[in-house]
């Protein structure tokens, strides 16, 4: 094994020359380059083609983060834009939020900090936010839900793939498709159809709600069993933690 | 023979450190958690903004010499005091009424004494009346005067990493070991800060307020379905098997301890308890109508305020929902001008309210017939205390020396433990074996108050063994 004495003598041999000449020419360069150079009066260009539409997150799997990085739990603010996005708009148009949010109570129940009393976020993940998730999930399905009985195909935020008149045993294709649809755009997470623990689970809910909903129609029913879903999946660890 | 290569040291050694520290990573063993049983209940208090401690735990003669300005004239703002004692109590100068009426009933000395202890001017009857199942601890060395580093000291008996927080809060390593099973085992009140760092999940703090208890307690909006029927598939999707992708998001079990909170939640629902704890409601049942009485809530400030935060924690306590509570008592005492207008309100205030709880939780009995009381372990203190003289603004500043109010059924009574010095406050060298003065002993910090409290109660040390804690052995019960 080489000592470090051993090692800097032969690298003081072998490339001490090398070493100087490139610093000679590396300097020579930087000289030159303090010539003033014309300004360019042409940017270049940049040819633009369409390839078509592409769905979001649609990649080769990628390899686990790094071990280091610790999970984290959304935090208010996150929460506060994820929804709008997730749900969509209301029937009225409006971008779907939970408005408890914008509330001195519920902001410090969700650690948002105040800047009065406490600066720093809280991102416990505990009973209250698992509490106040679960509520701002009902609220929020169901305005999206009552919005996609206005709409029509894709139009529609929830009941996308499938008609509001499809079960599982009617029509398990089109029941199938839309969880799909759902995981991807709730979790983001490309599932196949009837994946064992990602899509069949959700299909049990979808049919569990339907078969506990009040409702008298089979529409009525399959909208409380999209609910179920809706809500299963904004309530999950998968949505509230990244 | 073969002999151990250097490679085959260095892998036993970091093996071994793994397991050990994977033990220590593992959520306490439970030792008190038997179920149907009981659970001992802890109480951690704050005063939030630095106390006065000479108003409260930790008091001087006001009409003693030394501790008057030169021709003491009584005016605020004379910072200086005499004969190089350092300390001006200043009791004299406070405006409020309750505080000239103890001036009054103690020639002006201030010093109340009840049983063995002696407080300040601005401890109301309503606690002096249970002094004799309190101690004191004098003489802290919070080794800070900032307020955050201060609060999470006492928060977690661990000196803070810069200003953030190390280890858990001392209220989630109770509920670590006492609270399994339970609804709400750790309750936040006030906005009390909460940390739980490698410990159960179900002892990380619930963050509410007494005015957002009952919207804890029931749902928002309508659920689907008769007799929670949608409530029923929800809870049993959530506790089904972790996905991939959660696994792969599970290496701090952050996923774990979510569904843990989510499957907290649904259990609190369906415990329908939400109409006992609505404080706020203008058709209170007659048991709330009660618990209001005794804690003299009238109004709404009042539940929000000290008595709505000791009220919600007795009913959590009583209910057997909690046990173990982090509550901020009283907030905004950080008095550096103007400190003799409100101070002492404030701060009987919130001891009043204090008082009002040991006097409900020594009258409640559980289902034993044994009281509240006799399980509780409480601690009370402030991120710091205030300067023993006045500065030009009339105030007083941070000080490094603090007392702290400790009770339990495992904590020695009617004690003082530890002192401050006649000049300035200092801290004291204190013999833990006795509680006195001695050259040879040692400064008392939080972490020895916390560990003798978590000792006394038969909760693991683990979490702030690191700290080198000293037991207070004067102060535990043999």
């Amino acid at each position: 094994m080489k000592t470090s004495k051993q090692f800097s003598k032969q690298f003081s041999k072998q490339h001490l020359l090398p070493a100087l000449c490139t610093f000679w020419f590396v300097t020579a360069g930087c000289k030159s380059e303090s010539a003033p150079v014309e300004p360019t009066r042409n940017p270049p260009t940049l040819t633009t083609e369409s390839v078509g539409e592409v769905m979001p997150g649609n990649h080769s799997p990628v390899d686990a983060p790094p071990s280091r990085i610790r999970s984290r739990r959304l935090s208010a603010e996150q929460w506060r834009r994820a929804y709008p996005v997730v749900l969509g708009n209301d029937s009225a148009g409006r971008p779907i939020a939970w408005p408890n949010l914008e509330t001195a109570m519920f902001k410090d129940a969700l650690g948002e900090p105040d800047y009065l009393t406490t600066t720093e976020e809280a991102l416990e993940p505990n009973v209250v936010y698992a509490k106040y998730a679960n509520d701002a999930a009902h609220h929020g399905c169901r305005l999206a839900l009552d919005a996609d009985l206005t709409r029509s195909g894709m139009a529609r935020v929830i009941a996308r793939y499938a008609s509001f008149e499809d079960t599982v045993a009617s029509n398990p294709a089109a029941i199938d498709a839309n969880l799909v649809y759902l995981k991807k755009r709730f979790h983001g997470v490309t599932a196949a159809k009837g994946d064992p623990t990602r899509i069949l689970p959700l299909q049990k809910l979808f049919t569990d709600g339907a078969a506990s909903s009040r409702e008298t129609t089979t529409a009525k029913k399959n909208k409380d069993g999209w609910m179920l879903v809706c809500i299963g999946l904004l309530t999950s660890p998968e949505f509230n933690a990244y | 023979m073969n002999h151990l290569s250097r490679r085959d040291a260095l892998w036993f050694l970091a093996a071994t450190t793994g397991v050990v520290a994977l033990n220590q990573l593992r959520p306490l063993r439970s030792v008190h958690a038997a179920p149907g049983t009981n659970p001992p209940l802890f109480l951690w208090l704050t005063m939030s903004g630095g106390w006065d401690q000479m108003l409260v735990l930790d008091p001087r003669d006001n009409t003693d010499l030394k501790f008057r300005s030169k021709g003491e004239d009584n005016r605020p703002g004379t910072a200086d005091a005499p004969n190089g004692s350092g300390i001006r109590p200043g009791y004299h100068l406070i405006v409020d009424k309750d505080t000239k009426a103890v001036l009054a009933a103690t020639k002006d000395t201030g010093v109340q004494k009840a049983g063995n202890l002696t407080f300040g001017p601005a401890v109301p009857p309503s606690l002096l009346e249970h002094a004799t199942r309190l101690s004191i601890v004098r003489g802290l060395d919070m080794n800070t005067v900032a307020h955050e580093v201060g609060m999470r000291y006492t928060l977690t008996g661990k000196f803070p990493r810069g200003s953030a927080a190390s280890g858990s809060s001392v209220a989630t390593m109770v509920a670590s070991t006492t609270g399994n099973g339970l609804l709400l085992p750790h309750v936040v009140l006030g906005g009390a800060e909460t940390y739980n760092e490698g410990l159960a999940p179900f002892a990380s703090g619930t963050r509410t307020s007494p005015t957002s208890l009952r919207s804890l307690l029931e749902p928002l909006y309508p659920v689907i379905g008769p007799e929670n029927g949608g409530e029923a598939a929800l809870a049993e999707y959530e506790a089904a098997a972790a996905t991939c992708e959660e696994t792969r998001e599970n290496r701090d079990m952050l996923p774990t301890r979510m569904r843990q909170m989510n499957k907290q939640m649904r259990d609190l629902l369906r415990a329908d308890k939400a109409a006992e704890f609505d404080f706020a409601s203008k058709t209170p049942s007659p048991a709330v109508k009660d618990l209001l009485t005794r804690f003299g809530i009238v109004t709404n400030t009042d539940i929000a305020g000290p008595k709505g935060r000791m009220a919600a924690a007795a009913k959590l306590f009583e209910s057997g929902f909690s046990s173990s509570a982090s509550v901020v008592l009283q907030n905004d005492l950080d008095d550096h001008s103007d400190w003799h207008e409100e101070h002492a309100t404030k701060l009987r205030a919130g001891l009043d309210a204090l008082g009002d709880l040991i006097k409900f939780l020594v009258e409640t009995k559980d289902k034993d017939n044994e009281s509240l009381w006799s399980r509780t372990t409480l601690m009370l203190s402030s991120e710091f205390s205030r300067t023993p003289l006045i500065n030009a603004r009339e105030g007083r500043d941070h000080h490094i020396t603090n007392s702290v109010l400790i009770a339990g059924p495992g904590i020695r009574s009617n004690v003082v433990f530890g002192a401050t010095s006649d000049n300035g406050l200092q801290k004291q060298k204190i013999d833990f074996a006795t509680g006195r003065p001695s050259e040879s002993g040692s400064y008392v910090r939080p972490t020895d108050v916390v560990a003798t409290l978590l000792s006394s109660m038969n909760v693991p040390l683990t979490p702030i063994e690191n700290q080198n804690p000293k037991l207070l052995t004067a102060l535990l019960k043999k």
